[in-house]
């Protein structure tokens, strides 16, 4: 091994290892969780009933719109220091985790919403119509005419927004993570301030991004593009 | 005048004041003395003007002329790395998060070629960098939409393929680019946040202190925060959708299916 390269030294290699596999974990848990929370907030926004759909709208219009480092802040630091005034007990370490993957998935699953209603709104009406008059469930109706081709429609946006959701899991970085379960970039700082140069392991996680943003960028085009085919071999 | 204002927000605004001897002299006193929304804000603006100049070169060098029919291989090669430098540059920029761009461009540069740049260079420098993919993009799709013969009426009148690119293809979509350039506005306020992480006294950071230096008004000061960064991006995304819907009117557009960042 030589001096010059000691990112790939032990114990920084597995540092960064395991930094690599929290960023999948952070990004593949809240990207689920927001696409489940974005498909039932367009739902609910579309819906005749006024609470529910007030309250999807106000949700949607709070989250889309907020930076996520202070965001995260307030809900790292803030809420635990409330909850501990008013019922006298300390948020565990590990649950800093946990608010970090919510406040994730509540903001891409905003953003999800807003991309949803958009396709929902792109599905001809007579569709809607045809459904109902063959007798079919308003729900039925929803999971299976008008959802489908909504996100079809929308594939493209939708696959650009996952990738965001993954690249903003390096909002962690002003996440109070226990060592252990740090993401790439809490990783690197950790090995920046050991080493007193963030040169190589900033370089290394730049690399490990562009892989990870460009492969799943790949993918999920050639998904989009797929999808975009049978929407436009539905309209023919 | 301004005794209304709680303090909490009056930091907030302006920043904390910064003593003398962290000034350095060499540089624009004015700028050192922002901080808060203030600094945001100018860095926004600073990033946008960069990163609109930077996104129409980008564009330009990625379809020069040099790769057009009728050139010597020379030029073709030439053409082709000059376009390829540009695609690197886009794809780049856009598969790293903005944090890690942030932190990139401020701790690479000094130990590479020994050179301190200030920090609101170095923050200009990152959100130009982070504005001017953005603007490169929506400026390539309003390319698209142009009617083609315009630019060949511009060939028939005897233009140049610059002039054409200039004088004609630009203008026109400059016009189909104002909704995309607020929204991009809107994402560089917001995500100016994370100059936090490098200590640049924006408002995020100005908060952060607010919050170390005082624990009794931590939810305050980050409430306050939010609500600083929400106000305004919640009313020009408004105003974007509006202009949007004006662009689709106007130009008679399909609705398109990319949303805006």
């Amino acid at each position: 091994m030589h001096f010059g390269n000691y990112v790939f030294a032990e114990p920084y290699l597995g540092w960064l290892v395991r930094g690599i596999l929290m960023t999948l974990l952070i990004s593949v848990v809240s990207g689920t969780a927001a696409a489940l929370l974005g498909l039932w907030v367009t739902r609910l926004r579309l819906t005749s009933r006024r609470g529910p759909r007030l309250a999807a709208d106000t949700f949607v219009m709070i989250f889309r719109n907020l930076p996520l480092v202070p965001l995260l802040l307030f809900v790292t630091f803030a809420l635990p220091r409330l909850w501990l005034q008013v019922t006298g007990r300390a948020f565990p370490i590990w649950a800093d985790l946990y608010l970090l993957l919510a406040v994730l998935s509540a903001d891409s699953g905003a953003n999800f919403a807003e991309i949803l209603r958009a396709g929902v709104l792109g599905v001809a009406p007579q569709q809607q119509e045809v459904a109902r008059t063959m007798g079919l469930s308003a729900g039925a109706i929803r999971w299976h005419v008008v959802f489908p081709q909504a996100a079809r429609i929308v594939a493209p946006a939708l696959a650009t927004r996952w990738i965001q959701n993954m690249k903003n899991s390096t909002m962690a970085l002003v996440v109070p993570l226990p060592l252990g379960l740090l993401e790439m970039a809490g990783q690197a700082e950790r090995i920046a301030g050991e080493t007193f140069s963030w040169v190589q392991p900033l370089t290394a996680i730049a690399v490990v991004y562009l892989l990870l943003s460009l492969g799943s960028g790949w993918f999920l085009n050639r998904w989009a593009s797929r999808a975009q085919a049978r929407v436009q071999a539905g309209a023919a | 005048m301004s005794g209304w204002i709680p303090p909490i927000v009056r930091t907030l605004l302006a920043g904390y004041p910064v003593p003398p001897s962290m000034i350095d002299p060499s540089y624009p006193q004015l700028i050192q003395r922002i901080g808060g929304l203030e600094l945001t804000l100018l860095i926004t603006l600073a990033g946008l003007l960069s990163g609109f100049a930077l996104g129409v070169i980008l564009l330009a060098c990625r379809r020069n002329p040099l790769t057009g029919p009728g050139r010597d291989p020379g030029e073709q090669l030439l053409g082709q790395a000059v376009r390829g430098a540009a695609i690197a540059v886009v794809e780049g920029v856009r598969g790293l998060p903005i944090i890690l761009l942030v932190l990139l461009v401020f701790t690479l540069p000094y130990p590479i070629t020994g050179l301190q740049l200030p920090n609101f260079v170095l923050a200009a420098a990152a959100f130009g960098l982070y504005a001017a993919v953005f603007v490169e993009e929506s400026a390539r799709s309003g390319l698209r939409s142009v009617d083609p013969q315009l630019p060949a009426a511009g060939r028939v009148l005897g233009l140049t393929g610059r002039q054409i690119f200039l004088r004609i293809e630009l203008p026109l979509v400059f016009r189909t680019m104002r909704p995309d350039l607020i929204n991009t506005a809107v994402t560089l306020f917001k995500d100016s946040s994370t100059l936090a992480v490098v200590a640049v006294p924006e408002l995020t950071y100005t908060g952060r202190q607010m919050m170390l230096s005082d624990p009794a008004i931590y939810g305050a000061a980050l409430l306050a925060v939010l609500i600083l960064y929400w106000a305004p991006a919640t009313a020009f995304s408004a105003v974007a959708v509006r202009a949007e819907r004006r662009r689709t009117r106007a130009e008679g557009f399909a609705v398109r299916n990319t949303m805006i960042e």
